[in-house]
């Protein structure tokens, strides 16, 4: 449970999942205290996801509390007068269902999937413990060591983690963004229970978070339900979210790591991007388009250059992440072919991007690219969490229904042209983060 | 087109929802299981053929793996990225993977595309190319992908765990290969391999998503009608685990121990399989609520998680478990493990543990149907053990109809402290090795 999904998910939900003249037909509506409601309703089997989405995230906490938003998101299975410790999880169990939860930069999210019938049970529960979370010493200080034992787990023991962590710390000079979600180990040793309760009553409120549930559910029954459940819970002064902006970008950084625990050497570079909420937002869909034709499939640029023409990698390839309320990233990466260097990779990344800055990419490759990412909407409702997760992470960081509904439309409508464009905006050497990672001889 | 359909309406227990699973018979006599479903426009093809990485030969550990790998790498008349660029115009994702006892594929498909995934399919299984550049491009990245493996410390539990339980044993070797083998493997041998192995009467399908019996039939004869009509028998002896109640310790330098461990378990036609399905859940199969989970986590926050499962290789059967804890730490966890076997195997589960475990297995069931790809998995799944084209709805009855004396009983013939092996890769503190890991192959 609580598994932290650092949602570097490319451009995971908005892309793999829409439509062409709509994607997933979702309706909204909003109480009178603030919450927002969406519903989307997909009978294919008889279960409703159950999503809750708060407006906090791990770049919304104050300095030196790293890893609150996170730890609070694992505490919130312990229990309320109403419902005890552990209590939520064999609840929700009993009745065959599956609950989980997840934190990023900018939203903590709360998912449970039941059967349609059960749907009641779970509102009931995702509102009382939205105002009425108990925590005693014990449990939290017990907690902070599960999460210190999943630190270990995805992070320490893993140097491409590692690499990874220390790589964004230097791709954003100022944007809280350089923080890890999950915190420094040294600032999670230090948190309190007085720190988690007071991360919960300043971002836990019925305006500050919008409420999901996709399957086999509509509005005419979601709605007295959610009033039932959500509706007494009193709106709340929240903070406004405040976000900083990034200083210009002026020099290349490099990191070399080398571990015993790497077996294969690898490059990657990545590069702070537009999102779709940040910097020239409208390059957002082009960033896509590009990702796409430049390294997200068998016959896209870097696969077809490395490792199938010249080949001198075994893998290669781009992405971008848009669906942020700061600074997006778009990034490459490479590992060398036995025989070649990860110096050859680099150089072969290099002149990959200086030639499609100097051409651009070519019709065909803008149009199958497009062609491509729009036919995935086909896929949409081919899931029962799938819908929940997409409109939830949008609506969270800003973005609205039509925008995740127009996403079909808005990268048909991307050119030729605006792919340059984007490229040139993006890929500069002087906004960009290069990591290697070589393996180690065991002493 | 003359076509037998034979429906049998299963429907599920529940208000306006029905899953009809029907069987589809070609002219040509292939059958399919079908579950047709209009409500989007997708379809979903599983395909099972028996005999995987168990028919490699001991050298060439990984070849099916190997040869799987490359039939999506060109076929018929397109070379690889002729057979790439087709699947992604088309929007198709189609895979083929050898496990052990069995070879798995199929794709999924927008509705309008699937006569044309039916197609690239076919091509894939019957006309494969083995071109010499896509066997050493492919070559090279198993083999990239075996040295990252072969570093990771769950990877390496796993291996040795596997080595000791099942020495002399096809199931005892890394179904991916080594690096040494793989560099062995040739494109005759793959040739061969698909030749053997890729038949008629070897073949399981499953077939999800807005097409019709009709257009099912045909297609069955179009994309596997050339396939050889009897496969080679891949043969290998059953063997229950070699588990022992020692621990292996495999030294690197990692902060966290990351430990598999081990008993005998049920082969998955023993009478009692689906009640120790239900134990396993009280253990440690339910996420928070298990009874490991509980101890370890919940208690004394030792470890992220643990979980364990049961396997059912078709020549054996295991149930086995998995956790990870700092290196100061893990000796504890090891001993709670051992204390929560030996406790379950005096005093059995409660009613009320059984109660939920039922509960959750009963209604979560249906759930497991809510994508095309993983509804056509469960038809060819159900084929692969024999479980009958009812299968959907006989099982929750099955599980309701398990008494407590049942479980318990279940409880004390299953759990064998005494065979229970542990394999930790770390830096542990206080764990003293009782057996040396097997040397690496």
């Amino acid at each position: 449970m609580r598994t932290l999904r650092l949602l570097l998910a490319f451009v995971a939900f908005g892309l793999a999942s829409t439509a062409s003249a709509q994607v997933y037909r979702p309706d909204s509506f909003k109480l009178a205290n603030g919450l927002e409601v969406v519903v989307i309703d997909n009978p294919r089997v008889p279960a409703v996801s159950v999503m809750v989405w708060y407006r906090a995230g791990s770049a919304d906490e104050p300095l030196g509390k790293g890893g609150i938003a996170h730890f609070l998101e694992h505490l919130m299975f312990k229990g309320t007068p109403k419902t005890g410790p552990g209590e939520y999880a064999r609840l929700i169990a009993r009745e065959g269902g599956t609950q989980n939860a997840m934190t990023s930069y900018d939203y903590t999210a709360y998912w449970a999937e039941v059967a349609s019938d059960r749907l009641e049970m779970v509102l009931q529960l995702e509102a009382d413990r939205m105002i009425n979370l108990e925590l005693t010493e014990e449990q939290v200080l017990s907690e902070r060591d599960v999460i210190l034992a999943e630190r270990s787990q995805v992070v320490d023991n893993r140097p491409a983690s590692q690499l990874g962590e220390q790589a964004r710390a230097l791709l954003y000079q100022h944007y809280p963004y350089r923080l890890p979600v999950i915190g420094w180990r040294h600032e999670i040793a230090k948190l309190s229970r007085e720190d988690a309760l007071n991360w919960y009553r300043r971002h836990y409120a019925p305006n500050n978070a919008i409420l999901v549930v996709a399957g086999d559910v509509d509005v005419a029954r979601l709605r007295p339900l959610a009033e039932k459940h959500f509706g007494p819970i009193p709106a709340r002064a929240v903070p406004e979210r405040w976000r900083p902006e990034e200083p210009p970008a002026r020099a290349p950084r490099r990191l070399t790591m080398k571990s015993e625990q790497v077996g294969t050497p690898s490059v990657s570079r990545s590069y702070q991007a537009s999102s779709y909420l940040y910097g020239d937002t409208r390059q957002a869909y082009a960033l896509q388009v590009l990702a796409e034709l430049f390294g997200r499939s068998a016959t896209s640029r870097l696969y077809r250059l490395m490792v199938i023409d010249r080949p001198l990698a075994t893998s290669a390839g781009a992405y971008y992440e848009a669906s942020t309320i700061g600074p997006g990233s778009f990034g490459v990466y490479a590992s060398p072919r036995q025989g070649h260097t990860v110096e050859e990779a680099e150089e072969a990344l290099d002149q990959a991007i200086d030639q499609l800055l100097a051409d651009g990419p070519t019709e065909d490759e803008v149009a199958r690219a497009k062609q491509r990412l729009s036919a995935a909407a086909a896929f949409a409702l081919d899931s029962l969490r799938g819908p929940a997760m997409a409109l939830g992470a949008a609506l969270t960081i800003g973005r609205t229904i039509e925008d995740v509904e127009s996403w079909p439309r808005r990268i048909e409508a991307v050119t030729r042209e605006e792919v340059l464009a984007a490229a040139k905006a993006v890929l500069r050497p002087e906004a960009s983060v290069t990591s290697i990672l070589l393996p180690k001889p065991t002493s | 087109m003359r076509f037998a359909l034979i429906l049998l309406s299963l429907l599920m227990a529940l208000p306006t929802h029905a899953m009809e699973v029907q069987e589809v018979r070609s002219p040509s006599g292939i059958v399919a299981w079908l579950v047709r479903d209009t409500r989007i426009p997708v379809v979903a093809v599983e395909i099972s053929i028996s005999g995987g990485s168990i028919a490699d030969p001991a050298g060439k550990e990984g070849l099916a793996s190997l040869a799987m790998d490359l039939l999506t790498e060109g076929a018929g008349p397109y070379d690889g990225q002729a057979f790439a660029a087709r699947l992604e115009d088309g929007s198709i994702s189609l895979d083929i993977n050898a496990g052990s006892d069995f070879i798995r594929g199929g794709f999924r498909a927008p509705s309008a595309n699937a006569a044309e995934a039916f197609r690239l399919l076919g091509l894939a299984l019957s006309e494969p190319r083995f071109a010499a550049a896509d066997i050493e491009r492919v070559r090279q990245q198993r083999i990239s992908g075996l040295s990252r493996e072969e570093r990771d410390p769950r990877t390496l539990a796993t291996r040795a765990w596997y080595a000791t339980a099942f020495p002399e044993h096809p199931y005892g070797r890394p179904s991916k290969g080594t690096a040494a083998s793989i560099a062995t493997v040739t494109r005759e041998d793959m040739v061969a391999f698909v030749k053997a192995r890729i038949a008629r009467d070897n073949l399981k399908i499953g077939v999800v998503g807005d097409i019709d019996a009709v257009a099912v039939a045909r297609l069955l004869d179009e994309t596997f009608g050339l396939l050889p009509a009897k496969a080679d028998p891949a043969e290998a002896r059953t063997m229950p685990p070699a588990a022992s109640a020692d621990v292996m310790v495999i030294e690197r330098p990692v902060p966290q121990s990351v430990v598999l461990f081990g008993q005998p378990g049920l082969s998955r036609n023993d009478p009692d399989f689906m009640t120790a399905y239900l134990l396993n859940q009280i253990v440690g199969g339910g996420g928070l609520g298990s009874r490991l989970m509980t101890e370890i986590r919940e208690k004394r926050g030792l470890t992220y998680g643990v979980y364990t499962y049961l396997s059912t290789p078709r020549r054996s059967g295991l149930w086995l478990g998995s956790v990870s804890a700092d290196n100061a730490k893990v000796a504890e966890v090891i001993g709670l493990v051992r204390e929560a076997w030996r406790n379950l195997k005096e005093n059995g589960v409660t009613a009320a543990e059984l109660d939920d475990a039922k509960r959750f297995m009963t209604g979560s069931y249906a759930r497991g149907f809510a994508t095309s790809r993983g509804i056509a998995g469960a038809l060819v799944g159900w084929q692969e053990e024999s479980l009958g084209i009812d299968y959907f709805e006989r099982r929750n009855a099955m599980i309701e109809a398990i008494t407590l004396e049942d479980i318990n009983r279940v409880a004390k013939r299953l759990a064998e402290p005494n065979r229970l092996m542990f394999s930790v890769v770390g830096k542990p503190q206080g764990v003293t090795p009782t057996r040396q890991p097997p040397a690496r192959g």
